[in-house]
């Protein structure tokens, strides 16, 4: 969320629950988190909300705050905040714009049933601001949105080179330098989902904006990115010629093939995003997997988990809790060897693939002592 | 006063404090608190990982909190006594959800020591205050609870109390041990680090409590009231102070040797007792005169100097850093954001405070107990001399 230019996100609750996001803050947005720790009092009397007046107008005047995300915890969802209130209130006293997230453990199980909570719902809070914010325009720009993410797309990812030989520009919150640029998003062409909790953020500016989108999310299937460029194309009304790019990652695919030779792999999902749709996918390619360790289910991989389960039951699968893991699992699944394709790298289109053979053959290389 | 955070992060929370204290002890501790935040505690703050977990949340919903949270505590109690039915002790410690709906904390521990029969300890604590104060109440419900009512004393014995890895490190805890055991001393009891049940019915037969932390000054005076046992404050590090502390626990006077040095301006920020020895250890052991301790956490008034500030927030801090001047700066790597500005000190040495910076840098914690003191503050002053003559070239 504080990707956004001149967004800054408040954290409101007590010191035991604003501290849950240390790591985050001071690791990867600093600068663009600050944290209000309200206290008993605070919440009794209502005085949080001066609370939060005041820390916006310091974030507004000291940091140049042009927009606001607000979390809150459990407490301000017990005495009953009015949230759309809270966010009204800020927009019309101080000119900004504001959205609020709700965190509330108390009910873990109402996001299940449609509420707005963290998980799930963050790319909708961004959208809100767009929505709230922009202008809907007249024409269109010849530019895309990438929806999803936190890091913009690899140079070496071939949307880029392909957009661009069209004449179209890639726009993404972590590009966008003022809030302006921002507001921009609104006017693009296009929204590609690259990540599938983007899709409400695509759907919402779909139904505000009347950007079409397309979903381009992850997988590992050829075919399947192939359908998802057929559906750029019809979208953006432009030809895409990806056959060279497929015919030249088939041979490299057969080549780790040939190369490995049956070595079993095991899939760390530590280091690598969906375990079982890479699994599924380097079974259909003709590799010996061996096992599979996995830290979160998502309801993206049901398929492949229940693929993996149906035609490979001999895989083992191990789930490792993140929970305070730091120093006591060893490298035991890196018996073999072990490839590590960062999660920052967009499973986005044909490019990821590439990473992952390169990497898988690269690795098996030094291993065997072929470099 | 601003409770706005916006360069730091919050620091550890109260409920931190007392999951560190009961962490590794052979009772379980419940958080009368909702799903999913007792993890929290532990995950962020704490460094003994290879610990068995035994601080869990009550994971009160919704209904729980209005129909009043009691049913679900017991569920919650019996469930963990199946697990693990010779557990010694439970404590039922609060957080900013039974604070907001008025829990009796004492009176859900009755309920629960009733049922269960064993022995419930409440802690009071509502997740708004810091680690300090929650470690403070910790110790100080063990003290009040579980300690026995025989004392016999042991010559030449100690009870380390306020032992908490949030501000020392687990390594300096070790240290600390071999360093008491080697100049004479029997360690009884380390309140905070892992207490044991014998530990626990040793303490009250020490000849001196040594206290560590702010955390463990309630206990110390709960302790010399009831058992008369005396207490000392103070962490040895370096070498004079070192020598002058252990003396003093062991009922012996000391003489120090002084080596002169230059008359640095130094701050440190942090625990105050750790500070303050640090600060007895640069006097004694450099004859740098010119130190001030300033901390975000409670200080004891006994044991401020003149110049010592107790710190709301962050702001203060960067506002005192900014008014006075001070060549070396020692306190969290956190803290060295602030040298964005300009006129941040132009020396900075970290000491990582889990309570500030949690996990981040614990692996750089120094060792500072005796010997160990004087070779960490040797190679800060060979760096620093090294910045000076880099400044100056």
């Amino acid at each position: 969320m504080a990707s956004i230019p001149q967004c800054h996100v408040l954290f409101v609750g007590p010191v035991a629950c604003t501290r849950h996001d240390i790591l985050t803050v001071m690791m990867k947005i600093k600068n663009k988190m600050s944290h209000l720790c309200v206290s008993e009092a605070d919440i009794i009397t209502g005085h949080y909300y001066n609370a939060i007046d005041n820390a916006v107008k310091e974030l507004i005047n000291e940091a140049g705050a042009r927009a606001v995300i607000i979390i809150t915890c459990c407490q301000n969802e017990l005495i009953g905040t009015d949230y759309e209130m809270l966010c009204k209130s800020i927009r019309r006293k101080f000119g900004i714009s504001a959205e609020c997230v709700q965190i509330n453990r108390l009910n873990m199980f109402r996001a299940s049933k449609g509420a707005k909570l963290t998980s799930g719902c963050l790319e909708d809070v961004l959208c809100g601001l767009l929505v709230k914010d922009a202008t809907r325009a007249n024409g269109r720009d010849k530019a895309v949105n990438v929806l999803g993410g936190i890091y913009p797309l690899p140079q070496q990812n071939e949307l880029i080179e392909l957009l661009a030989h069209s004449g179209y520009k890639i726009r993404h919150l972590s590009t966008c330098t003022t809030y302006d640029e921002f507001l921009k998003m609104a006017h693009s062409a296009l929204n590609i989902v690259a990540d599938s909790n983007a899709i409400p953020a695509a759907k919402r500016m779909e139904y505000t904006f009347g950007i079409p989108w397309v979903d381009m999310s992850f997988t590992l299937s050829l075919d399947e990115i192939i359908g998802q460029y057929r559906c750029l194309e019809n979208a953006l009304g432009i030809p895409l010629d990806v056959s060279a790019t497929k015919c030249r990652l088939e041979n490299k695919i057969s080549n780790s093939c040939h190369l490995l030779n049956g070595t079993p792999i095991s899939i760390d999902g530590r280091v690598i995003a969906y375990p079982y749709s890479v699994a599924k996918a380097l079974i259909e390619y003709g590799f010996q997997i061996e096992g599979i360790v996995t830290t979160e289910f998502t309801a993206k991989e049901l398929e492949s988990k229940a693929w993996i389960e149906a035609n490979a039951p001999n895989i083992s699968v191990e789930f490792i809790s993140l929970r305070r893991q730091r120093p006591t699992i060893g490298n035991r699944f890196f018996s073999h060897f072990k490839i590590r394709v960062p999660k920052s790298n967009y499973p986005i289109g044909f490019s990821y693939i590439h990473q992952v053979f390169d990497t898988l053959a690269e690795e098996y290389r030094k291993k065997e002592g072929l470099v | 006063m601003s409770k706005l955070w916006r360069v730091l992060p919050p620091p550890s929370p109260d409920t931190s404090g007392v999951a560190s204290v009961f962490l590794g002890m052979e009772g379980h501790l419940i958080f009368y608190d909702v799903q999913g935040c007792a993890s929290n505690y532990c995950v962020y703050d704490e460094s003994r990982v290879g610990e068995k977990i035994n601080v869990f949340p009550a994971q009160l919903s919704n209904l729980d909190i209005i129909m009043g949270g009691s049913n679900q505590v017991q569920i919650k109690v019996d469930e963990l006594l199946q697990k693990e039915p010779d557990v010694k002790f439970i404590a039922l410690a609060g957080s900013p959800i039974s604070v907001l709906i008025g829990a009796d904390l004492a009176a859900e521990a009755k309920l629960i020591s009733e049922k269960t029969g064993k022995l419930t300890i409440p802690v009071d604590v509502t997740g708004e205050l810091f680690y300090d104060v929650g470690a403070a109440r910790a110790l100080e419900a063990i003290g009040k609870y579980m300690l026995g009512t025989k004392r016999f004393e042991i010559p030449k014995s100690v009870n380390i109390l306020g032992a908490l890895t949030m501000d020392m490190g687990a390594v300096n805890i070790e240290d600390l041990r071999s360093l008491l055991g080697q100049s004479g001393m029997t360690v009884l009891s380390a309140w905070g680090y892992s207490l044991s049940m014998f530990e626990i019915e040793n303490a009250p037969h020490a000849s001196v409590n040594l206290v560590v932390s702010y955390s463990g000054l309630k206990l110390a005076h709960e302790m010399k009231e009831r058992f008369g046992i005396p207490y000392i404050s103070g962490i040895p590090c370096g070498d004079a102070w070192a020598k002058q502390l252990l003396g003093s626990l062991n009922g012996l006077t000391c003489k120090v040797h002084r080596k002169c040095r230059h008359n640095d301006h130094i701050l440190i920020v942090g625990e105050q007792i750790l500070a303050n020895s640090i600060r007895n250890m640069l006097r004694m052991d450099y004859s740098i005169t010119t130190v001030m301790v300033a901390s975000l956490f409670d200080m004891e008034k006994e044991f401020m100097e003149p110049g010592d500030v107790k710190l709301e927030n962050e702001k203060e801090l960067l506002q005192f850093v900014h008014e006075n001047v001070f060549d070396i700066l020692i306190g969290d790597p956190f803290f060295e954001r602030f040298a964005e500005s300009e006129e941040f000190p132009p020396f900075f040495v970290p000491f990582p405070h889990l309570a500030i910076s949690s996990l981040i840098y614990a692996d750089i914690i120094p060792s500072i107990i005796g010997q160990a003191g004087i070779k960490w503050f040797d190679s800060v002053l060979a760096d620093y001399k090294k910045c000076n003559d880099g400044n100056m070239g």
